[in-house]
C-alpha cells in the first residue's frame, strides 16, 4: 500500500537520531518520563503527559494532531496512583482522539474524535472506529473491530490485519517528508510516481 | 453554593491553587485555593461579559474551555472535576461534579450538585439539571437518570487525587503567580 507523500517545514519538527519526528507545537510536559522508541511522529498540537507517569511509545508509531496521551489513575491502598502507559509498535492514533488506556498493543487502528477511558486496555491488532467511546475498563480483545457510544463489538478482523497495519504505518513513516525544494533528486525510498 | 474566594483556608495541607504557565486564563477569573488548572486549559470571559468564580478544590484538565459570554458572573462551586476537552459555557455549577472527557455544557443551563455530565454528551440550552442527575450518551439517544454512585465514586478518591496532583505538577511545570 502506498500512501501519497506529505511534506513537514523542517524548522517546525525535531529529528531524533533513531528517526522520531517529533513536531515543535506539541507539548510533551515531563519530557523524561517519555520514551519514544524510533520513528514515531508526533503531530502539531499533540499533549503527551508524562509528568504523571511514565508513557512509553513503540516503533513506526504515528500521533495525529491535538490528541492528548494522558496516563490513568487508580484506587489503590486508599490513595490514588497514575501508573505507567505503554503504546505499542505500528499504532496509528487519528486526530482529536483522548488516550487514557493503561496499555495498546501492537498493530492498533484508532479513528479520529475517539475517547479511549481510563485503564482499557487494547490488545493487539486490533481497530477502533472514528468516534468511538470506549467506558473505563473495557479490555478490547485482539482481531476485533470496535465501534459505537459506547464501544461495543462488531465483528472479527482477518489474520491479515497485522500485515496490513505494518505496512500502513510504514508507508505513512515514509512517505512524511521535509519540504525541501527538489525532492526528485535526493535518494528518498519513495519517489511520488504519478505527479506529471 | 458558597463560592466567596475570600474564605479561610481549612486545615489542610493544600494552602494554594496550582495555575499552569501555559493555560489561558482571563483577567476577572477568581479561582479559589486548593484549585488545580493544568496546562492548555483555558478560562476565558468574552469581552462586555462578567466574571468567573471558580471554587475551591476543583481539577481542571487539559483542553477544557469555560467561557462566559453572558453579562452575569459564572459561579462555579467547590470539588468539581472538569476532564479533558469538556466545554463549558453555562449559567452556574454547583459542587461535586464531574464532567467527563469531550462533554458539552451550553449557554443558560444550571447545574446544582452531584452531578455526572458523560463523555461526549452535549447537555442542551436552558436547563435546569437537579442534584444527582447522571447523564450519558448512546448512539442514538441521551440517557438521563438520578444516581449517586458517580458521586460517591468521585469524592472517594477526589482528595488524595488533588495531594497528589499538587505534590507532582509544581515539580514539572512553572507556576503563574497567584496573589496568595
Amino acid at each position: 500500500m502506498q500512501t501519497p507523500p506529505t511534506y513537514f517545514e523542517k524548522s517546525q519538527y525535531i529529528e531524533t537520531l533513531n528517526g522520531n519526528k517529533v513536531s515543535k507545537s506539541s507539548i510533551l510536559c515531563g519530557i523524561m518520563n517519555i520514551r519514544l522508541h524510533g520513528k514515531t511522529i508526533i503531530k502539531p498540537g499533540v499533549i503527551v503527559r508524562g509528568d504523571l507517569a511514565t508513557v512509553n511509545i513503540g516503533r513506526l508509531s504515528i500521533v495525529s494532531e491535538n490528541t492528548v496521551i494522558r496516563p490513568s489513575s487508580k484506587k489503590f491502598k486508599g490513595s490514588i496512583v497514575y501508573f505507567p502507559q505503554n503504546i505499542g509498535d505500528h499504532v496509528f492514533i487519528g486526530e482529536g482522539c483522548v488516550i487514557s488506556a493503561a496499555s495498546i498493543g501492537s498493530q492498533v487502528y484508532i479513528g479520529k474524535n475517539c475517547i479511549i477511558s481510563k485503564r482499557c486496555i487494547l490488545k493487539d491488532c486490533c481497530i477502533i472506529e472514528d468516534g468511538t467511546i470506549l467506558p473505563p475498563d473495557t479490555v478490547v480483545p485482539p482481531f476485533t473491530y470496535y465501534s459505537g457510544v459506547p464501544g461495543v463489538y462488531k465483528e472479527d478482523l482477518p489474520d491479515c490485519t497485522d500485515v496490513f497495519q505494518k505496512d500502513y504505518t510504514t508507508s505513512l513513516y515514509e512517505s512524511f517528508l521535509p519540504n525541501i525544494p527538489k525532492p526528485s533528486t535526493s535518494g528518498s525510498p519513495i519517489k511520488p510516481v504519478t505527479i506529471s | 453554593m458558597s463560592t466567596s474566594p475570600s474564605t479561610p483556608p481549612t486545615p489542610q495541607t493544600i494552602t494554594k491553587s496550582l495555575i499552569c504557565q501555559d493555560c489561558t486564563v482571563s483577567t476577572g477569573v477568581q479561582i479559589a485555593i486548593g484549585t488545580v488548572v493544568h496546562p492548555k486549559a483555558s478560562v476565558i470571559i468574552n469581552e462586555g461579559a462578567g466574571p468567573i468564580i471558580i471554587g475551591e478544590n476543583n481539577i481542571i484538565e487539559e483542553l477544557v474551555q469555560i467561557i462566559n459570554k453572558s453579562p452575569e458572573p459564572l459561579n462555579i462551586g467547590s470539588n468539581n472535576i472538569f476532564e479533558v476537552g469538556a466545554y463549558i459555557e453555562c449559567k452556574s455549577i454547583g459542587s461535586g461534579n464531574v464532567f467527563e472527557p469531550k462533554c458539552k455544557v451550553l449557554s443558560n443551563t444550571v447545574i446544582n450538585d452531584q452531578c455526572s455530565i458523560g463523555a461526549g454528551c452535549i447537555v442542551s440550552e436552558n436547563r435546569i439539571l437537579e442534584n444527582n442527575t447522571v447523564i450519558s450518551q448512546t448512539s442514538s439517544s441521551q440517557i438521563e437518570i438520578k444516581s449517586s454512585i458517580p458521586y460517591e465514586n468521585h469524592t472517594s478518591i477526589h482528595t488524595s487525587h488533588l495531594e497528589l496532583l499538587h505534590k507532582s505538577i509544581p515539580l514539572f511545570h512553572t507556576m503563574k503567580k497567584t496573589q496568595l
